[in-house]
């Protein structure tokens, strides 16, 4: 019973999104008896609601943001894990404490910075804030999967001739993957389901991630892109983490206890 | 001599690894967080604009607008119900789904999935569930011959604050669950066994020992949703815009309207700061129970 009304709202916006207009008005809850893809096509057109160029900028400005926090992250955990850093734990409380900031309050240097640099409005400007902004949980995440691997793993590698380099993608990576896929997971879920940043930082639909372009969609109602539009841009929207969570369930499960239990 | 000059050589100094992440993380938030201080004391108009100091009399205005303790009230409502509701939910589900082995990953995954999507969706969707005319609760009731009852949710001044925090049950609740779950599985079988063998109900077992050994979960789940309430934003916007008569205004939203509707970058960053400290007191509040935890 429980899951039953927990997932009436999928079962209503999915139904939603196959009706005209016509049928809602006869028959709204029933199973679409003439399900209609005429929603679906005017909200992934960019005539009508977009989202199609939308869910293409949200890649964009997703996967390279993901890629640079990851990776910078995994270099700096390493270094403050394996190398024998003098301010490494003094960097592991800073990242610490940098989780428990509402990044919203940095929103107006932000704003300011990337206007100076003319990167306002543009994707690459979303990118940089969101690579910045991961490196917190990424780095906080990734120190505890580094710290497990044994110190004399690396000892022999450095006896083998190993440098740093080395070391660092033919042992550490290899070795902490699993804390790679978690971070990489989670670091796609939050950048792809950001809003606030996005609103405040992108001015036209050319550059706009999805979530704002479904915020945008949602204040406009117009007679082209009623709500049965609406709810079809929103499923459509919601695809990609969906796909992600299904296709790696276990790591986000892991991920999430890695992230609250340990600590 | 040689090899040393080699050693060295491949000796890598650790701050070559460290500095981009560092530099980019001092970039966009370390940077931006003082000056966010800094302008809280300028009054200051929009990018393009002079600043001028002008001391305190932004927080002064800003605790004077009685917006600001309309947001502040509402961010409280969002605390307590976020507090309660997917606790207490997230905690039976995590329970039945344990007891009951078949097809567990495809509750789990149920309730889950919720929580993987974005805010902005869940506020289309629950837009669309609230909404007067054709929403979901419109529809049922007329279909249950009930219209009587019919409710203009995101238009009245009183219930529209608990329609948005509706959106972010529904996705909290499977975040609360999954971290039950991993709690529940950390227990020592054995314990629960002995409870059974000294006789106790399966009732009795979750009251007395699993209860008791989830306290530092419990704790972390609250502390979870304690700070989502405070930074709660995209349903608001979503769904009313803080509106009607900003009763639905929240801390967060408040800020964003001020700075980027009105150009007030002060009192907007007072704002900010005032989303901070309630933020770090729970951090820190959150720090001193695990300390205390881990001392017995």
């Amino acid at each position: 019973v429980l899951v039953t009304t927990y997932l009436i709202p999928f079962y209503g916006v999915v139904t939603l999104s196959l009706k005209s207009m016509n049928e809602l008005s006869s028959n709204y809850w029933g199973i679409p008896r003439d399900p209609i893809f005429e929603n679906f096509k005017s909200a992934w057109s960019y005539g009508l609601a977009g989202v199609g160029k939308y869910l293409i900028n949200s890649f964009k400005m997703t996967i390279p943001a993901v890629i640079i926090s990851v990776f910078f992250s995994a270099l700096l955990s390493f270094a403050i894990t394996k190398m024998n850093f003098r301010f490494g734990n003094l960097i592991y409380y800073i990242m610490i404490f940098g989780l428990a900031i509402p990044v919203q309050i940095l929103v107006i240097p932000i704003f300011y910075i990337l206007n100076s640099v003319h990167l306002y409005n543009s994707i690459a400007g979303l990118v940089w804030v969101h690579s910045a902004i991961g490196i917190a949980f990424c780095t906080f995440i990734l120190r505890n999967f580094m710290k497990s691997i044994p110190d004399e793993l690396l000892e022999s590698a450095k006896i083998d001739g190993c440098n740093m380099f080395n070391i660092f993608f033919r042992i550490i990576l290899p070795l902490s993957i699993t804390g790679i896929i978690v971070v990489t997971i989670f670091q796609f879920t939050f950048i792809y389901n950001e809003l606030f940043f996005g609103l405040a930082l992108t001015a036209d639909r050319d550059v706009f991630p999805v979530t704002v372009g479904i915020a945008v969609l949602k204040g406009e109602e117009t007679l082209a892109i009623r709500w049965p539009v609406q709810a079809a841009a929103a499923l459509i929207a919601s695809i990609p983490t969906i796909v992600l969570f299904l296709a790696l369930q276990r790591y986000f499960m892991r991920g999430i206890m890695a992230g609250a239990i340990k600590e | 001599v040689v090899t040393l000059k080699r050693k060295r050589k491949l000796d890598l100094n650790p701050i070559w690894f460290s500095a981009p992440a560092l530099i980019l993380y001092a970039s966009m938030v370390v940077y931006p967080l003082i000056f966010t201080i800094f302008i809280s004391f300028f009054d200051w108009r929009g990018v393009g604009y002079e600043r001028k100091y002008v001391g305190i009399s932004n927080y002064i205005e800003v605790f004077k607008d009685p917006v600001t303790w309309i947001a502040l009230k509402n961010n409280v409502i969002w605390m307590v119900v976020l507090l309660v509701i997917p606790t207490i939910l997230g905690f039976f589900i995590a329970i039945l789904l344990e007891k009951s082995v078949r097809g567990e990953w495809f509750f789990k995954g149920a309730f889950y999935i919720p929580g993987v999507i974005s805010l902005a969706t869940t506020g289309v969707i629950f837009s669309l569930i609230f909404r007067f005319r054709h929403g979901f609760i419109s529809e049922f009731l007329d279909f249950l011959k009930l219209d009587f009852l019919k409710v203009d949710f995101l238009g009245s001044t009183t219930l529209a604050v608990f329609a948005t925090i509706a959106g972010a049950v529904w996705q909290q609740t499977g975040f609360n669950m999954v971290l039950f779950i991993a709690g529940i599985r950390g227990i020592n079988v054995e314990v629960l066994e002995a409870s059974y063998i000294d006789g106790a109900n399966s009732t009795g077992t979750v009251r007395y020992i699993v209860l008791p050994l989830l306290t530092p979960v419990i704790s972390i789940v609250v502390i979870f949703n304690l700070l989502v309430a405070l930074k709660s934003f995209d349903l608001v916007i979503l769904m009313t815009r803080g509106g009607p008569f900003s009763s639905t205004q929240v801390l967060a939203l408040l800020m964003y309207q001020t700075a980027f509707g009105k150009q007030l970058f002060g009192p907007s960053a007072v704002l900010g700061i005032l989303i901070f400290i309630l933020c770090a007191c729970f951090g820190i509040f959150y720090v001193r129970q695990l300390q205390k935890l881990e001392r017995g």
